[in-house]
């Protein structure tokens, strides 16, 4: 039997000690023979959102106006997800609050059921695409790779997870590549598009030589928006060639053009935009390794014709990532 | 243009073999007035992939017809008789089941089953495949079937999962509308999956058999508020390997290499 710390609500004691059936017939008995009792142990602000969640069907509306923001908006949430509805939910400060607080304290519990699963992730996806928090990447990346261990779903999570286009998104994801649980480091091999040959030593092997990758490469990147309900393999994220080309990185993590000064730079640009895609990645490759030895050789290399660029890129065997 | 064992092929060569009001007809006109080369290594492979593509059409307005509803992944349902829902929402081929059977009854009691449009379109392209190789081969060629958005792939199946840039959007190609604002508690709708009708018509699950503005206007209407981004058709289409697919019933139809899988009423009148 398990002994939770004082830490827990005198619900979510019952719940972890006895289960939840027991915690649903405490609940039952208690607020059929005193509502107001009951609504004080609800709004013990230790409460987990689980434990709110088993008892939501419980919980009548005619006790709502006692509840609290922070519980009525979680039993809402609750309620558009079990009626398959949108949100329309009220979006402002109180709501951000109420969701943080669903995940943090209900991820623990992610896996009760699929209802509560979906849930989560609608947190989640609230959380990164209305309110840009990114604070909740770690505990999202937890339960997606927690899902993946036990075969559970995470075509949404994953989707929610990379709108976020943040770049601690790569990085988080990255340090599963060197787990020791193979399906650990298969998953992340998999999302960060690394190649290693379906070989879960190889996905370990890559984690530095990855991290190296992403330093040179992030002013560069941009996320796509592509999903698993896309492609099988989709590409969450991809280098702007033109960008690494030009040398113009920026903070951004969309595709955004490129503000050009002049016209030989337009020239240059619309040069090395006609180019094949395998030229591109080379030359923008080249480009890149030649600005990082000095400015003054990548200048007068960018002001050749681009066939000769072309050419001494493929000659000095560079390109290959 | 259309190429043919490295020559051009004058399509009205062919006229005898299609009806002018055929759909094999239609897709062999806009591949020969196409400014991308349709390539091939002989007019069986060619042949194959016309009758492909118009199962894939018929597959399509056939689900569009059945009772198989939309439900996100966790709300997804199936025939427990021939499937095993899995932990992530997706269907197994229960073991013993019959794939082809398996795959005919999502059509047939298409009220038990229910997911979202990715797998609905893996679906159809089974369909097809049953349609086109028959019943014997299908089952020899697909014993083990998962029907889960793109990402298990059966390896017969793999390019579907990977969308290209493409010279032209053919019928019995998977396109894709993204929805680029979606409302993000029904991430279902970040986009849907559909195979290109002829017509200017498209198949989406849960939407239906309609025009390009009408699978818009279904995104479009689950956008979060104060979206500015409308919901636009890809420019990339996933097609399945048709030369891959068609050495598969090739090899068997011309040599007999496969009696075991005891091809007796083939469906694809091939062409030489």
């Amino acid at each position: 039997m398990q002994r939770p710390s004082r830490n827990y609500s005198g619900l979510d004691q019952v719940r972890i000690r006895q289960g939840i059936d027991a915690l649903r017939s405490a609940f039952h008995e208690i607020y059929n023979k005193d509502k107001r009792r009951a609504v004080m142990l609800l709004r013990d602000r230790r409460l987990t959102f689980s434990t709110l969640y088993i008892l939501s069907q419980e919980i009548e509306e005619s006790v709502h106006p006692y509840l609290g923001e922070r519980l009525l908006a979680g039993l809402r949430l609750i309620d558009r997800v079990r009626a398959d509805t949108g949100g329309s939910a009220q979006r402002d400060k109180s709501e951000h609050a109420a969701l943080t607080w669903i995940l943090e304290t209900g991820y623990a519990e992610d896996g009760l059921d699929e209802t509560y699963e979906e849930i989560l992730e609608r947190a989640v996806s609230v959380l990164i695409n209305t309110y840009h928090d990114a604070d909740i990447l770690p505990k999202a990346a937890d339960m997606i790779f927690a899902r993946h261990r036990e075969g559970r779903n995470i075509h949404d999570l994953t989707w929610a997870y990379f709108q976020s286009g943040h770049p601690d998104a790569l990085k988080l994801i990255a340090r599963r590549l060197s787990s020791a649980d193979p399906s650990d480091s298969e998953l992340a091999c998999r999302l960060l598009h690394v190649d290693a040959d379906d070989d879960p030593a190889g996905c370990r092997n890559a984690y530095r030589p990855y991290l190296r990758w992403l330093r040179d490469n992030d002013p560069y990147l941009y996320f796509t928006g592509e999903s698993m309900q896309y492609a099988s393999e989709p590409a969450y994220y991809r280098i702007d060639p033109e960008r690494k080309y030009m040398q113009r990185g920026t903070p951004a993590y969309h595709r955004e053009p490129i503000a050009l000064t002049d016209d030989t730079e337009r020239e240059r640009l619309e040069a090395f935009a006609a180019l094949p895609d395998e030229e591109k990645d080379l030359l923008a490759e080249r480009s890149h390794r030649l600005h990082a030895r000095g400015t003054a050789a990548w200048r007068r290399w960018m002001y050749r014709p681009i066939a000769e660029q072309i050419r001494t890129a493929r000659a000095e065997g560079e390109g290959t990532l | 243009m259309i190429v043919v064992a490295g020559q051009p092929l004058d399509i009205d060569s062919l006229t005898g073999e299609y009806p002018s009001n055929s759909l094999e007809y239609d897709l062999l006109r806009r591949m020969a007035d196409s400014d991308g080369t349709y390539a091939y290594d002989s007019l069986s492979d060619l042949s194959f992939e016309l009758t492909l593509r118009r199962e894939i059409v018929a597959a399509a307005r056939a689900l569009a017809r059945s009772r198989f509803s939309f439900a996100v992944f966790h709300k997804s349902r199936c025939n427990e008789e021939y499937w095993e829902r899995t932990a992530n929402g997706g269907f197994d081929l229960r073991e013993g089941a019959v794939p082809s059977e398996a795959i005919l009854d999502i059509y047939t009691n298409g009220r038990e089953y229910a997911t979202e449009c990715a797998t609905a379109i893996l679906i159809v392209y089974y369909r097809a495949l049953l349609e086109t190789y028959g019943a014997e081969r299908f089952n020899a060629l697909f014993p083990h079937i998962y029907l889960m958005n793109w990402s298990r792939l059966d390896p017969l199946l793999r390019e579907t999962g990977s969308p290209r840039a493409a010279a032209d959007m053919l019928p019995g190609d998977r396109g894709y509308f993204r929805n680029p604002d979606v409302d993000p508690e029904t991430p279902e709708w970040q986009g849907e999956n559909v195979i290109i009708l002829p017509d200017s018509l498209y198949y989406g699950h849960g939407i239906g058999v309609t025009r390009a503005q009408g699978i818009i206007r279904g995104l479009n209407a689950h956008r979060r508020e104060g979206a500015t981004q409308s919901a636009y058709l890809m420019d990339e289409v996933g097609r399945p390997d048709f030369k891959k697919l068609a050495g598969l019933y090739d090899e068997d139809a011309a040599r007999g290499a496969y009696p075991e899988w005891g091809i007796s009423h083939p469906r694809v009148s091939v062409m030489y």
